[in-house]
C-alpha cells in the first residue's frame, strides 16, 4: 500500500487496503479460532487440523489464497493493481523487489496452511470446529474475500468524487478496471506467485537454500538482538541506581563536602566559560 | 479595599496568627489537659481566611502588574512569581492543616506544630514578595528555622533528630554562602535593592560572578540541587507526612524562587547563568530518578523523585533564561504548581496509609514499598489518590503532570537549537525512567494480595480524606483543563523575564 502511494497510485493503494482489511481480518479471526480450539500459538505443534475443523479450514484457505494473490480472489485484483501502478511510475528494481515479495508471500502462506490444516498431526492436540458466534464472523468475511473486487467501480466513484477530488482518482466501471488489470505484467506476477507455490511443493529439493538461510532463523529466534539490548539497558540502569547508593552516605561530613564540591565546580565553570561573555 | 493593603494583610496574617495559635493552644492544654487541642482548628481558620485574602488580592491585581506594599520602611512587591509561590504555600498549607487535624491529634506539642506550620507558610509568602537582598535573607532564614523544628518534630525518634541535624547543618552552610554572596554584591554595587543592582551590574564583573556562584550553591542547598541535595531524603522521609508534603511541595521551590530573584539582579554579569541552571537540571533529573529506582521506603522514594522534579523546573527556567523563552518560564511555574499538588497529594496519601497502619497503633515505623501490597482492598481512597499522584508525577496524560512537562518540552522545541532539543529529549527519557518506579507502586497496591499489616490497619477519618479528595480532583482537572491556570503562570513568566532583564 505504501509502495503504491509512493508511486502515485492512490486508487490502487486504497483498493488494496479494502481487500486487505477483509482477508486479513478473516485470517486473524481464523487463526484465533484455531488457537482457541487447540490452546497454543505454535504452528510446529499443529498439523492435520483440517479434518477436525473443516469450516475453519475452508474459510482460512480462502483468506490465504487472497493473501497469496491467487485469481479471482480480492487480493489478486488489488495486488495486481498495486504492482502495475508501481511498474508504471516507479523504478524497475523496486518493481522486481515487490514482485519477488509477492512470490515469497505465496510461499509462506502455503507453508502456513499446510502446516496447520494438512499433513499428519504432529502432537496429540485436539481441535473442534468454530462455534456459532465465530461462524457468524468468519463466513461473511470469506464471502467478502471472494467477492469484494466486484465493487472496484463503485469504490473508485466513492474515492474519487466524494473523498479525494484532487488526487487524480478516475471514476471507472468495474469492468473497465478489471480489463486494465489483466495485462502482460499480470502474467509475470502470476508466474512469480506460481514459482513461490512450486518452491513450497518441491521444498525437499531446496534443502541447500534453507540451510543458507539458517542464520536468519537464528537471529529471529533471538529477536534480532532487541531482547539483548532491552536487557542491557534495564540491567545497566538498575546497576547504576544501585551503584549510586554510595553517594548517599548519610554522613554529614560528606554531605557538606558535596556542597563545597558543588561550589568549586560552579566557580570552575564560570572561570572557564563565564568570563568571556 | 486598597490593593496594597489587601496584599499586606495576605502576607501578614499567617505570621500574626502563629503566636496566637501557640498561646491559645498551650493555655488550653495546661488548663484542661484531656480536652482536644484547639490549635489545629485555629490554624485552619487562619489559613482559610488567608486563602480568601489571597483570592481577593489576586482579583484586585488581575492586570498582573506588580503591587508594592510597605511594612514600616520595608518595601515589598507582589508579582506573578509571588502569587505562584505564596498561593501554592497557602492552599497546600490549608489542606495540610486539615489533614493534620487527625494525623497529629494527641501528639505532644501539637500547638507548636500548628504555630510553626502557619509561621512557615507566612515566611514563604513573604519570601516570594521581597525586592531587596537583606529582606530576602531574613525571610529565607525565618523559613529555614521554622522548617528545622518541623522536620525534627518527633523529638523522641533518633532518626527524626538525625535528619533535623543534617538539615540544620547543611542549610546553615548554605546560608553562610548566601550571606557571603550578599556581602560581595554589596561591596561591588553598594546597594541591596535588587532593581538597583540590576541597573548597575556590568558584564564580566568578577566579584558578581563569585557572588552568583555563592548564591547558586547557597540557595541550591535549600532547593536540593545535586550535589547539595543529600539532606533532602532524610528530612523529607522523617518529618511528619504533612510537613513532608510542604517541604517537597513548596519549601524547596521557595529556595528556587529566592535563587531566581537574586540571580535575576546579577544576570547581566555573565551569559553562563542559564546554562548553569540547565546543567543542574540535567544532574538533578538523572540522579533523582536513578536513586529513586531502587528505593524500598515509600517516603524516601518520593523524596528522591522531588529531586528529579526540581530538575524539570530547572530545565524550564534554564530555557527561559538562556533563550528568553516565555513558555519555558510559564512551564516551569506551571510545573511548580502541579508538582506541589501532585507531591502534596502523594505525601498526604502515604501519610494516610502510615496513619492507618502505624501511627494509629502508636508505631513510628517507616512505610516500606512492600507494605503497600493490596492496600486498595482496605484504603481505596488513599490508594486512588496515591496512584493519581504518582502517575501524574510520571507524566501520564491526561493528568496535570503531563501538561506542565509538555509545556517545558514545547519551550525546548521553540528554542530552535540542537542543544535544547537534546535536553528536552533527555528529559522525556527521564520521565519514562521515572515510570519505572512509579508504575510498580500502582501495580502493587491494586493487584497484589494484601499484606497482614494492611488487614489490621485502622480506619482513616474525614479530616484525612477531604484533602486527598480535593487534591486528586485538582490533579485530574488541571490535566484536562490546563489553561485554567495559564493566567497565573503567564504572569509569573513575564515577571521572571522582567527579573532577568529580558523584557
Amino acid at each position: 500500500m505504501v509502495y503504491a502511494v509512493g508511486a502515485g497510485a492512490i486508487y490502487a493503494a486504497q483498493f488494496h487496503l479494502l481487500s486487505h482489511s477483509i482477508f486479513k481480518a478473516l485470517l486473524f479471526l481464523g487463526a484465533g479460532a484455531v488457537i482457541h480450539s487447540v490452546g497454543t500459538r505454535d504452528m510446529r505443534l499443529m498439523g492435520g487440523l483440517g479434518k477436525q475443523m473443516p469450516l475453519v479450514r475452508t474459510v482460512f484457505v480462502i483468506g490465504a489464497l487472497a493473501l497469496a494473490g491467487i485469481p479471482i480472489l480480492n487480493g489478486f485484483w488489488s495486488k495486481e493493481l498495486v504492482l502495475e501502478g508501481g511498474l508504471a511510475n516507479g523504478p524497475l528494481w523496486m518493481y522486481i523487489l515487490m514482485v519477488s515479495g509477492a512470490g515469497l508471500t505465496a510461499f509462506y502462506t502455503c507453508r502456513m496452511v499446510s502446516m496447520v490444516f494438512f499433513g499428519e498431526p504432529r502432537t496429540h492436540l485436539h481441535g473442534h470446529d468454530a462455534g456459532t458466534a465465530m461462524k457468524i464472523a468468519l463466513i461473511p468475511l470469506a464471502f467478502g474475500a471472494l467477492t469484494s473486487w466486484l465493487l472496484a467501480g463503485p469504490f473508485s466513484h466513492l474515492l474519487g468524487e466524494e473523498s479525494l477530488p484532487f488526487h487524480g482518482v478516475h471514476t471507472l466501471t468495474t469492468l473497465h478496471i478489471l480489463e486494465e488489470i489483466i495485462s502482460i505484467p499480470t502474467l509475470i506476477a502470476l508466474l512469480v506467485v506460481a514459482l513461490g507455490l512450486l518452491a513450497w511443493w518441491q521444498r525437499g529439493r531446496l534443502g541447500w537454500m534453507a540451510k543458507a538461510f539458517n542464520w536468519l532463523g537464528w537471529s529471529a529466534e533471538h529477536s534480532f538482538g532487541f531482547e539483548a539490548i532491552n536487557h542491557a539497558i534495564v540491567n545497566g540502569t538498575q546497576a547504576t541506581g544501585e551503584g549510586l547508593r554510595v553517594t548517599q552516605t548519610g554522613q554529614l561530613n560528606w554531605n557538606v563536602m558535596g556542597i563545597l564540591i558543588g561550589l568549586l565546580a560552579v566557580l570552575a565553570t564560570l572561570i572557564i566559560f563565564g568570563l568571556g561573555a | 479595599m486598597d490593593v496594597s493593603l489587601l496584599t499586606s494583610l495576605w502576607v501578614a496574617l499567617p505570621l500574626l496568627s502563629s503566636p496566637v495559635i501557640y498561646l491559645i493552644g498551650r493555655l488550653t492544654v495546661r488548663r484542661t489537659p484531656h480536652k482536644a487541642n484547639p490549635a489545629g482548628w485555629l490554624a485552619v481558620a487562619a489559613l482559610a481566611i488567608d486563602a480568601i485574602l489571597l483570592a481577593l488580592t489576586v482579583d484586585a491585581n488581575n492586570k498582573g502588574i506588580a503591587t508594592a506594599f510597605k511594612f514600616g520602611d520595608v518595601v515589598m512587591r507582589a508579582d506573578g512569581i509571588s502569587f505562584v509561590l505564596g498561593g501554592s504555600a497557602v492552599l497546600l498549607g490549608l489542606l495540610v492543616t486539615i489533614f493534620s487535624l487527625q494525623y497529629m491529634a494527641g501528639e505532644e506539642g501539637e500547638e507548636k506544630y500548628y504555630a510553626l506550620l502557619t509561621a512557615m507558610i507566612g515566611t514563604i509568602v513573604g519570601l516570594g514578595c521581597t525586592r531587596d537582598l537583606f529582606n530576602l535573607w531574613v525571610w529565607f532564614e525565618a523559613m529555614a528555622i521554622t522548617s528545622y523544628m518541623l522536620v525534627a518534630f518527633y523529638r523522641e525518634q533518633p532518626a527524626s533528630l538525625e535528619a533535623g541535624i543534617k538539615y540544620l547543618v547543611q542549610s546553615a552552610v548554605g546560608s553562610t554562602l548566601v550571606l557571603l554572596g550578599i556581602a560581595l554584591v554589596f561591596a561591588s554595587t553598594g546597594s541591596l535593592d535588587l532593581d538597583h543592582i540590576m541597573l548597575v551590574t556590568q558584564s564580566g564583573s568578577t566579584l558578581l560572578l563569585a557572588a552568583g556562584a555563592l548564591f547558586l550553591i547557597g540557595f541550591g542547598v535549600k532547593a536540593a540541587l545535586v550535589p547539595m541535595h543529600t539532606w533532602l531524603p532524610d528530612a523529607h522521609s522523617m518529618a511528619p507526612s504533612g510537613i513532608s508534603a510542604m517541604l517537597s511541595g513548596v519549601v524547596i521551590e521557595a529556595g528556587l524562587v529566592a535563587l531566581l530573584r537574586v540571580m535575576g539582579a546579577i544576570s547581566g554579569s555573565s551569559l553562563a547563568w542559564g546554562w548553569l541552571l540547565l546543567g543542574f537540571g540535567l544532574l538533578n533529573m538523572t540522579l533523582g530518578n536513578l536513586l529513586a529506582l531502587r528505593q524500598t521506603q515509600v517516603k524516601r522514594l518520593l523524596a528522591f523523585s522531588s529531586i528529579s522534579h526540581v530538575g524539570y523546573m530547572l530545565v524550564g527556567l534554564g530555557l527561559a533564561v538562556t533563550y528568553g523563552l516565555h513558555d519555558g518560564a510559564a512551564g516551569a511555574f506551571f510545573h511548580l504548581i502541579t508538582h506541589a499538588l501532585m507531591k502534596g497529594l502523594a505525601f498526604l496519601a502515604v501519610g494516610a496509609l502510615m496513619y492507618g497502619l502505624y501511627l494509629a497503633n502508636h508505631k513510628h515505623d517507616a512505610l516500606m514499598v512492600d507494605d503497600l501490597n493490596g492496600a486498595s482492598k482496605r484504603y481505596p481512597l488513599a490508594v486512588f489518590g496515591l496512584s493519581i499522584a504518582v502517575l501524574g508525577l510520571g507524566g501520564l496524560p491526561p493528568l496535570a503532570g503531563f501538561m506542565s512537562k509538555w509545556q517545558i518540552f514545547v519551550a525546548g522545541a521553540e528554542a530552535q537549537s540542537t542543544a535544547a532539543l537534546v535536553i528536552v529529549i533527555y528529559m522525556a527519557l527521564n520521565s519514562v525512567l521515572s515510570l519505572g518506579y512509579y508504575a510498580p507502586l500502582v501495580n502493587r497496591m491494586y493487584r497484589k494480595e494484601p499484606s497482614p499489616v494492611i488487614l489490621t490497619g485502622k480506619r482513616i477519618g474525614w479530616q484525612i480524606s477531604l484533602p486527598l479528595v480535593l487534591l486528586t480532583a485538582a490533579v485530574i482537572l488541571l490535566g484536562v483543563y490546563p489553561t485554567a491556570l495559564s493566567w497565573l503562570t503567564d504572569t509569573a513568566a513575564t515577571s521572571l523575564l522582567a527579573l532577568f532583564g529580558a523584557i
